[in-house]
């Protein structure tokens, strides 16, 4: 009775060991998966396309360090994520301009010298009435426009911010900026969001 | 004495992106408690960000339920199995 109890306990186990399932099927497996993933973060289809795409390709050449530790389809995502990632540093770069940047957003104030709101820019009071469904899904769209407003680098930190949920420091380290300069940023953007929608939405 | 204890608005939203993160240290949080206390400006900033980030990670949910075209996956599929 001890060998079976033994016995159901090594096939449990056997059962924890995540399989790789054959090539074949991963499109079918895993593309709706891992494009939904993608789109999410990009909002661009071609873009999420390519990028799932790159991923089988990764997986297929590093299939052997796959070590069922976690499923098959999680470890896919591990590698998408990374991707969306670097993806996104390297827009971050592309702007080398970085500093630039942040000089002519310093310009257009937001506050007087002494740090009190300028009286064109004092937040407005936002309806505090539940939204309903329509002009939940209004409100969104704003917010995805106005996002796609920003500037790149803006555009990048209030992405791996807020919809990535990466740390600052992380973030930081993946984009080569200094956390002084990312806070700037981030408190920049954070203005900025919040005016735009202001302008499209709440004030009309 | 007071000037050192009051936050300008522009220090009070600049924490408030810290507050995200990191732990205030116990005089900024009173300096920005007592802040948006009396502002009402920076209170309705506060309130107003954290609904919006609350719609952007609901938005990742929304997008997730993309769904990727036939014809994508015969591309891939070509691609990945020649």
């Amino acid at each position: 009775m001890l060998l079976g109890l033994f016995k159901i306990i090594c096939f449990r186990m056997n059962e924890n060991i995540y399989k790789i399932p054959d090539r074949a099927e991963w499109v079918d497996l895993y593309a709706n998966k891992l494009y939904a993933y993608a789109f999410s973060r990009l909002r661009d289809h071609a873009a999420a396309e390519d990028m799932v795409q790159d991923t089988f390709l990764v997986a297929l050449e590093k299939t052997g360090t796959f070590r069922g530790e976690s499923t098959f389809e999680t470890w896919l995502i591990a590698i998408l994520r990374r991707k969306i990632v670097d993806h996104f540093r390297k827009i971050a770069k592309e702007c080398s301009t970085s500093l630039n940047e942040l000089n002519e957003m310093t310009e257009s104030s937001f506050f007087t010298e002494k740090g009190k709101w300028l009286s064109e820019e004092r937040p407005a009071h936002w309806s505090s009435s539940p939204m309903n469904e329509l002009e939940q899904k209004e409100l969104r769209r704003i917010i995805s426009d106005c996002q796609s407003k920003l500037k790149t680098l803006q555009q990048t930190i209030f992405t791996l911010k807020y919809t990535e949920d990466i740390s600052s420091e992380d973030i930081c380290k993946e984009l080569e900026i200094s956390a002084s300069n990312y806070w700037v940023i981030l408190h920049r953007v954070r203005l900025q969001m919040r005016k735009c929608i202001e302008k499209n939405w709440f004030v009309k | 004495m007071m000037k050192k204890l009051m936050l300008s608005c522009e220090q009070a939203t600049y924490l408030s992106a810290l507050q995200e993160e990191r732990k205030l240290s116990i005089s900024e949080q009173m300096r920005l408690r007592i802040h948006l206390w009396m502002c009402v400006f920076c209170r309705r900033f506060v309130r107003q960000m954290n609904e919006v980030t609350s719609h952007t990670h609901e938005m990742v949910d929304v997008g997730q339920r993309a769904l990727l075209s036939a014809e994508s996956k015969e591309r891939m599929k070509k691609k990945l199995y020649i």
